[in-house]
C-alpha cells in the first residue's frame, strides 16, 4: 500500500535539526528537551503506522527525482526495529540532558544525536539496497562524532580505528551494492532472481554484503573497533551505539540473507542450496561472535568495555537466530519471533545497562570495576534499574531475556531437528555455554559496583543519579518488566515481521504467550544463572580473571601478528630467493652482453656519443638491479623494527597493568620520555610499513596489467 | 550521430566565447573604479554562463548550434558546434569561471598585477569555453594552445622565485604537450583529409596500423600532460601551490580536465569506438589510467602542503575520466563525463577552502590548520562537504558520479577497474579525512605559530595565539558566497541527479552519439 508515512518520520528528527539553535538560547535543558520530543515524535509517528503496517503488511513511497529514485517502505521487520529505535533513543536523549551538564559540547551532541536518528529511521524505512546503502555510511559517518565526543586521546584512536573500519565496510557494503544492481535486483523485498552462470558473483556480492554489515554489527573479527568505541563515547551515545546501531548491521545482514539471497517457495535447488549455505554461515558466524564476546567480557575490569563486549555476544545470539530462521526458510517463523524479539530486548537491556553505569560513572567519575564497589547504599535507584537490566540480559525468568532466549534455543533446536546437522549440535552447546558466560559476566558487573564495600577512595560524595536520568532509566526498566511478564503485548508487531519471511506466523502467539508455561526452559534458565553465578563468584575466588586475557585472544594483536608474518613472509621470500637472483644476474649479463654485441654502432652517431649512451643504459639497468637489492634491506630492517615496537607495545601494556593495580606506586622516572620514543617509533613502523604496503600494491598492480597484456 | 540532431546555425556559441574576451579589454581599461569594473566582469562572465546553460537547452532539444568563425583554405576552417558533451564541459567552465572570479574580487590584492590577473584569467576562460565548443581539430588545437600559454601568466601571478619556478616547469611540460598535439593533427589531416569531429570517428580504418597508431599516442601523450596522467603530472603539484587560489580551482577543475576532454574528443569524435577497440591500445591507456589513479592518490598521502595534496588528488581523480575513456563502454563513459562536472565544483570547493584558510590564517600546511574549524565553521563545513563528495559517501555529486562509473565498469565485466575505482576512493578518504580531523578535532597547541606571520595578509587585527581560542572569524562573503555556493551545488547534484538538465542526462545523451544508440 502507498503511504507517505515512512518518509515522512524520517524528516522529524531533520525538521528539529534547524530549531537546536533558538533552542540554544535558551539554555542546554532545553536543546536537551528539544532532542526528547522529537525522538518522542518519531516513536509516535511510528507507533501510529502500526496498525497500518499489521493490516496491509508493506506501505510504501517513493521519492523520484532525489538520486535517481529513493524508495521507501515499512514492512514489519522495519517496524520492530523502528519502534524499539524511536523509543530507546526518546529515553537516552532525557538521559543525556543531565549526563552532559557540564560537557559544553552539548549542541553538537545533540547534532550528531538527531542526525543518526534519521539515518537509523532511514536504514529501517529503505526499501531497496542503493537508499539503505545511502542511509548506512550516513550513519556510520555522522556517529564517529559520538566515537570521539569526548575527546582525548583514547576517543582519538578509538575514533580512527572506528572511521577506518566503517569506511571499509561501507565500501564493502557498496560493492556489493553495485554487484546486485548489476545482476538486475536490488529492491529488498524480492529475492534476486538467478541468472546462469552468476553463481559466483552472487556469493562475492553475498559476502561482501554480509561482512560491510558486519562491522558495523561487530561480527567476530570485525568487532575490535567495538569496545574501543562504545567504551570512549558518553554513556548515553553507547546506549545507542550499543543498543541500537549495531543492530543497524545486523539489520543489513538479515534483509541480504533472508530477503537478496534468500530462497523463496519456488526457488530452482542451486539458489535454494545457496540460501541455505549462507544461512549456515551467519549462524556460525554468529555462534562463535557470541562465544568469543562473552569469554571476553569476562575479562574485563572496566564497566563499558565489559558491557560492550557483551554486546558482541548477544550480537551473535541476533545473528544465530538470523541464521536459523533463514536456514528454516518458510518454517522460520519461530527464529524470526526470537530474532525480532531478542533485538527488542537487547536494545532495552543494554541500553538500560549502559545508562546505569553511565549514572555510576558520572556520580564516581570512575568507570574502573576495581576501584568501585559497595554503591548500592548511595545509588539505590540505580542499583534497582541495573538489577533489573541484568536479570533481563541474564535470562531471569519473568524478564524480557528469558522470553527471547528461550525462542531463540527453540529456533536452533528446530534447525537442528531440519536436516540433523551434527555441527548444529554444537552450535547449540555454544548457545548454553554462552549463555552462562552472560549471567557470570553481567553478575560480576554488577557485584563489583554495587555489592560489597568500596574498594578506592573516590575523593568525592556519591549522588543518586537525577529525577530525568532515573525516569529515563525507569521507562526502560518498565519495558523489561512488562515484556518478560507480559510478551505478547507485542504478538501483533511481531506476527507482522515474522510474515515477511516466513510462511505463516500462526505460531508467534504461542511462543511468546506463556512464557513460564515450558518447564523444559524454565530448568535451563535455572540452570544457566546457577552456573553463571558459580562461574562468576567461582573466577573472583580464584582471581582468574585478574591477569589480562592472554596475548594470543588479542585480534588487535592477531592483525599486527598476520601483518608481521606477512612481512616475514615477503622476507624469507627474498632470502629464499637468493637463487633466483642469481639467476637473474646472470640473465641481466646475458642481457648485457647480447646489448653489446647486437647494438653496433650506427655511422651517423659519433663514437663518444654512442659510448656514453651505451654506457647509460647498461647503469639504468645496473641501477634497477641495485633498487631491488635496497627494497629487499628496507624490508629486512622494517620488520626488525616492527619486532622492536611490538616488544615495546608489550612493555608499556604491562607498566599500565602495573600502574592500575598499584595506583599508589610512584611513577618510574623518564617513562615519559621512554613512552614518547617508543610512540614516536611506533607511528615511524605505520607510516613505513604503509608505505611499503603501497609499493608492493603498486608493483604487483604494474605486474598483473603486464601479465594481462602478455595474455590478452 | 542519432538522426535526430540537426545542426542550426546560430551566434550563440560564439558569443559565450566573446564575451569573457571583452572582459580582457574590461580589465585592461584603466580610470575605472574597481567596483565598476568588478560588476561588469561579473556581469560579462554571468552572460556567459546563461548562454552556456541556453545552450544545454538547445541540445536537449536535439539542436546542434554551429557557428563558423574562419575559413583558412578549403578544408582548414575554425567551426564551433556544441553537442552535448561540449554543452556540459562549457557550462562547467561558465559556472565554475564565475565563482572563482567573484571569489578573487576579494582574494587577489590591489595592486599593478590585478588587473593583469583579470584580464589572463578572461582570456583563459574565453579559451576554455573554446575549447568546449569547437567543432573540430584544428578549432580545438587553437584555443587549447592558447588558453595553456595563457595560463603562465596565472602561474606566476606571486612571482615569488617558487611561483617562477613553477611556471618554467609547467610551460615546458605543456609546450612539449602542445607540439604532440599539433603532430596528432598533422598526421589526422594526413590519414584523413578532415577535421571535423564526427561521433564515431572519422580516421579511415584502412589507414596503415603504424600511422594510425604513432597519431594515437601522439594525441595520448600530448593531452595526457595537461590531463596530468603519471608520468607526465610533474607540473601539477608545483604549479597548484603557486598560483592563486581561486586561479587553483579553476586550473585543477576545469583545465586539468581540459587535457582528459580532449583525450575523449580524440577517441570518441576522432578515432572512433571501433576503431580504438581494434586498434588494441585500449588495455595500455587503462593501465596508465590505473596507474594514475593509485599513483596520484597514494603521492598525495604524503603532502603536508594542503594545495599539493589538493594537486594530487586532482591527479588521481582525473584518472577516472581517462580510465572510464580506455574501457570504452557506453554506462562508464557516462558515469566519467559525470564525474567530469562534479569533480569540478568538488575540488573547486576545496581549493576555494584551503585559499580561505591561507587568506584569514595563513595556514598552509595540514598541521597548521589545528582548530580552525571552530574559527570558520562555515569554511570548514563546506570542505568537509566537499571532502565527504570527494570520498563518495552518499548522496552527495561524487557517489553519484562513482556509482555510475561502477555500474557501467560491471556492465562491461571489467571488475580490476572496479578495484581501482574503489582504491582510489578509498585513499581519497585516507588523504582528505585527515584535514577534516585536523580542523575539526586535533588538540590546538598552545602558543602553535599558526599564521601570526602570513595573517598580516588579511589586514586585519594582527591574531594572537591558536586560532580556535581567537573566536570564529569567516573571510567576506565576496569569497566565502562562492565557496558555499560551489559546496551546495555539490550536494545538488548529488541529490537532483536525475533530474531533466542535470549532468547525467546530457552525458547519456554525448554517449549515445559516441556509441550509436547502443
Amino acid at each position: 500500500m502507498t503511504h507517505a508515512g515512512p518518509m515522512l518520520v524520517l524528516l522529524v528528527p531533520l525538521a528539529a535539526i534547524p530549531l537546536l539553535w533558538p533552542a540554544g538560547r535558551w539554555g542546554r535543558v532545553a536543546m536537551g528537551w528539544l532532542v526528547t520530543l522529537a525522538s518522542a515524535a518519531s516513536f509516535a509517528a511510528v507507533a501510529a503506522m502500526a496498525p497500518a503496517v499489521v493490516a496491509h503488511g508493506r506501505l510504501t513511497v517513493s521519492v523520484p527525482g532525489v538520486l535517481g529514485r529513493l524508495g521507501f517502505a515499512l514492512d514489519g521487520v522495519g517496524l520492530v526495529f523502528a519502534l524499539i529505535t524511536t523509543f530507546v533513543w526518546t529515553c537516552a536523549s532525557l538521559y543525556a540532558i543531565d549526563y552532559l551538564q557540564h560537557d559544553g559540547k552539548e549542541r553538537r551532541y545533540h547534532l550528531t544525536s538527531l542526525l543518526t536518528l534519521a539515518a537509523m529511521i532511514g536504514i529501517v524505512v529503505a526499501s531497496d539496497l542503493i537508499t539503505l546503502y545511502v542511509f548506512f555510511e550516513w550513519l556510520g559517518l555522522a556517529a564517529y562524532l559520538f566515537v570521539v565526543h569526548v575527546g582525548g586521546r583514547e576517543a582519538d584512536r578509538a575514533g580512527l580505528k572506528y572511521l577506518i573500519l566503517t569506511l571499509l565496510g561501507g565500501f564493502a557494503v557498496l560493492t556489493g551494492a553495485l554487484i546486485v544492481q548489476g545482476m538486475g535486483g536490488g529492491e529488498l523485498g524480492v529475492a534476486l532472481a538467478l541468472e546462469p552462470g552468476s553463481e559466483t558473483m552472487r556469493w562475492v556480492a553475498a559476502a561482501l554484503l554480509v561482512l560491510g554489515f558486519g562491522v558495523k554489527a561487530g561480527v567476530l573479527g570485525l568487532h575490535i573497533w567495538l569496545p574501543d568505541a562504545h567504551t570512549a563515547a558518553p554513556a548515553p551515545a553507547s546506549a545507542l551505539l550499543s543498543g541500537l546501531m549495531i543492530k543497524a548491521g545486523a539489520y543489513g545482514i538479515l534483509r541480504t540473507v533472508a530477503g537478496l539471497f534468500g530462497g523463496g517457495p519456488d526457488a530452482p535447488p542451486s539458489l535454494a542450496l545457496q540460501a541455505e549455505t549462507l544461512a549456515l554461515a551467519v549462524l556460525f558466524l554468529g555462534s562463535a561472535t557470541m562465544f568469543v564476546g562473552v569469554v571476553m567480557a569476562l575479562w574485563q575490569n572496566v564497566a563499558k568495555r565489559l558491557l560492550a563486549y557483551s554486546s558482541v555476544s548477544q550480537m551473535g545470539f541476533i545473528l544465530v537466530g538470523i541464521g536459523a530462521a533463514a536456514y528454516l526458510a518458510e518454517g522460520g517463523s519461530v527464529g524470526w519471533t526470537g530474532t525480532l524479539l531478542h533485538v527488542v530486548n537487547h536494545a532495552l537491556f543494554k541500553g538500560l545497562l549502559f545508562l546505569g553505569l553511565g549514572a555510576v560513572i558520572h556520580a564516581t567519575g570512575e568507570g574502573d570495576l576495581r576501584r568501585l564497589g559497595g554503591l548500592w547504599r548511595r545509588m539505590p535507584w540505580t542499583f534497582a534499574f541495573v538489577v533489573i537490566a541484568v536479570g533481563g540480559i541474564s535470562g531471569l525468568p519473568g524478564l524480557n531475556g528469558f522470553v527471547s532466549k528461550s525462542v531463540l534455543h527453540h529456533a536452533l533446536a528446530y534447525a537442528e531437528g531440519h536436516h540433523h546437522l551434527v555441527a548444529l549440535q554444537w552450535a547449540e552447546w555454544v548457545f548454553t555455554i554462552t549463555t552462562i558466560g552472560t549471567a557470570a559476566a553481567l553478575i560480576k558487573l554488577l557485584a563489583m559496583t554495587f555489592l560489597g564495600s568500596a574498594r578506592a577512595d573516590l575523593g568525592r560524595p556519591v549522588h543518586e543519579a537525577s529525577w530525568r536520568m532515573r525516569l529515563a532509566m525507569g521507562a526502560m526498566a518498565a519495558a523489561i518488566v512488562a515484556l518478560g511478564l507480559r510478551p505478547q503485548l507485542l504478538a501483533p508487531v511481531l506476527a507482522a515481521g515474522v510474515e515477511v519471511y516466513a510462511a505463516s506466523s500462526a505460531g508467534v502467539l504461542g511462543y511468546v504467550t506463556s512464557p513460564i508455561g515450558h518447564a523444559a526452559d524454565l530448568r535451563a534458565a535455572a540452570t544457566a544463572l546457577t552456573l553463571g553465578a558459580l562461574v562468576a563468584w567461582a573466577s573472583a575466588r580464584w582471581r582468574v580473571f585478574d591477569r589480562p586475557p592472554p596475548v594470543w585472544l588479542s585480534l588487535d594483536r592477531l592483525l599486527a601478528l598476520a601483518i608481521a608474518a606477512g612481512t616475514a613472509a615477503i622476507r624469507w621470500g627474498l632470502a629464499e630467493r637468493a637463487a633466483f637472483e642469481a639467476s637473474a644476474r646472470r640473465l641481466f649479463e646475458r642481457e648485457r652482453d647480447a646489448v653489446l654485441a647486437a647494438t653496433a654502432r650506427p655511422p651517423i652517431v659519433g663514437r663518444r656519443l654512442w659510448l656514453r649512451l651505451r654506457v647509460q643504459t647498461l647503469a639504468a639497468i645496473e641501477r634497477l638491479a641495485a633498487n631491488w637489492e635496497l627494497a629487499e634491506r628496507f624490508t629486512r630492517q622494517l620488520g626488525q623494527r616492527l619486532d622492536e615496537s611490538r616488544r615495546l607495545d608489550e612493555s608499556r601494556r604491562l607498566q599500565r597493568e602495573a600502574r592500575l593495580a598499584h595506583p599508589e606506586a610512584v611513577v618510574v622516572p623518564g617513562s615519559e620520555e621512554l613512552r614518547r620514543a617508543a610512540r614516536r617509533r611506533i607511528q615511524r613502523d605505520t607510516r613505513d610499513l604503509s608505505l611499503n604496503v603501497g609499493v608492493l600494491f603498486v608493483v604487483w598492480l604494474l605486474f598483473l596489467g603486464a601479465l594481462w597484456i602478455v595474455a590478452s | 550521430m542519432s538522426p535526430s540532431v540537426g545542426v542550426v546555425v546560430s551566434w550563440w556559441p560564439g558569443i559565450a566565447v566573446a564575451l569573457p574576451l571583452v572582459g580582457v579589454a574590461v580589465s585592461a581599461a584603466t580610470g575605472w573604479s574597481e567596483r565598476r569594473r568588478a560588476s561588469v566582469l561579473a556581469g560579462l562572465t554571468f552572460g556567459s554562463l546563461l548562454v552556456a546553460l541556453g545552450l544545454i537547452r538547445e541540445v536537449l532539444a536535439g539542436r546542434m548550434p554551429e557557428v563558423h568563425l574562419l575559413h583558412m583554405t578549403a578544408q582548414l576552417w575554425m567551426v564551433l558546434r556544441v553537442d552535448a558533451a561540449g554543452a556540459l564541459y562549457g557550462a562547467t567552465v561558465a559556472a565554475l569561471g564565475l565563482l572563482a572570479l567573484t571569489y578573487a574580487f576579494g582574494y587577489v590584492q590591489p595592486g599593478p598585477r590585478r588587473a593583469r590577473f583579470f584580464a589572463f584569467f578572461m582570456a583563459c576562460l574565453a579559451c576554455t569555453l573554446g575549447v568546449a565548443y569547437a567543432g573540430n581539430l584544428l578549432t580545438f588545437l587553437v584555443f587549447y594552445e592558447a588558453f595553456s600559454v595563457l595560463t603562465y601568466a596565472l602561474v606566476v601571478h606571486e612571482q615569488t622565485p617558487a611561483a617562477i619556478a613553477a611556471g618554467t616547469k609547467y610551460i615546458a611540460y605543456i609546450l612539449v604537450g602542445g607540439s604532440l598535439v599539433l603532430a596528432g593533427v598533422l598526421l589526422t589531416f594526413f590519414l584523413a583529409g578532415d577535421l571535423a569531429f564526427v561521433g564515431g570517428g572519422f580516421l579511415p580504418v584502412d589507414a596503415p596500423r603504424g600511422q594510425l597508431l604513432t597519431a594515437f599516442w601522439c594525441f595520448v601523450v600530448g593531452f595526457g600532460v595537461k590531463a596530468a596522467l603519471v608520468p607526465l603530472h610533474g607540473w601539477v603539484p608545483d604549479a597548484h601551490p603557486a598560483a592563486p587560489a581561486p586561479f587553483s580551482a579553476v586550473l585543477s577543475g576545469v583545465m586539468v580536465a581540459a587535457g582528459a576532454f580532449g583525450i575523449m574528443r580524440v577517441v570518441f569524435d576522432v578515432v572512433g569506438v571501433g576503431l580504438f577497440t581494434s586498434l588494441g591500445v585500449a588495455p595500455w591507456l587503462t593501465a596508465i589510467a590505473a596507474v594514475t589513479i593509485l599513483v596520484g592518490a597514494l603521492l598525495a598521502l604524503g603532502q603536508e602542503d594542503l594545495k599539493r595534496r589538493l594537486a594530487y588528488s586532482t591527479i588521481s581523480q582525473m584518472g577516472y575520466l581517462t580510465l572510464a575513456v580506455s574501457l570504452a563502454g557506453s554506462g562508464v563513459m557516462a558515469g566519467g563525463l559525470v564525474h567530469l562536472v562534479h569533480h569540478a565544483f568538488m575540488k573547486g570547493t576545496l581549493f576555494f577552502c584551503a585559499g580561505l584558510w591561507i587568506h584569514v590564517t595563513g595556514a598552509r600546511r595540514l598541521g597548521e590548520l589545528r582548530g580552525v574549524g571552530a574559527r570558520m565553521p562555515l569554511t570548514t563545513a563546506a570542505f568537509t562537504l566537499a571532502a565527504l563528495g570527494m570520498i563518495g559517501v552518499p548522496p552527495l555529486s561524487g557517489f553519484v558520479s562513482k556509482w555510475w562509473l561502477g555500474v557501467g565498469m560491471l556492465e562491461i565485466g571489467a571488475g580490476a577497474a572496479l578495484a581501482v575505482l574503489l582504491a582510489g576512493a578509498l585513499l581519497a578518504a585516507a588523504y582528505l579525512l585527515p584535514v577534516v580531523y585536523a580542523a575539526y578535532f586535533a588538540p590546538t597547541r598552545p602558543g602553535a605559530a599558526t599564521g601570526a606571520g602570513a595573517a598580516s595578509r588579511a589586514g586585519g587585527a594582527t591574531p594572537t595565539g591558536d586560532p580556535a581560542s581567537r573566536g570564529a572569524r569567516e573571510a567576506p562573503w565576496t569569497m566565502l558566497g562562492p565557496t558555499l555556493a560551489a559546496a551546495a551545488l555539490t550536494l545538488a547534484f548529488g541529490l537532483g541527479s536525475h533530474l531533466r538538465g542535470f549532468p547525467l542526462q546530457l552525458a547519456e545523451r554525448a554517449v549515445l552519439a559516441w556509441f550509436g544508440g547502443g
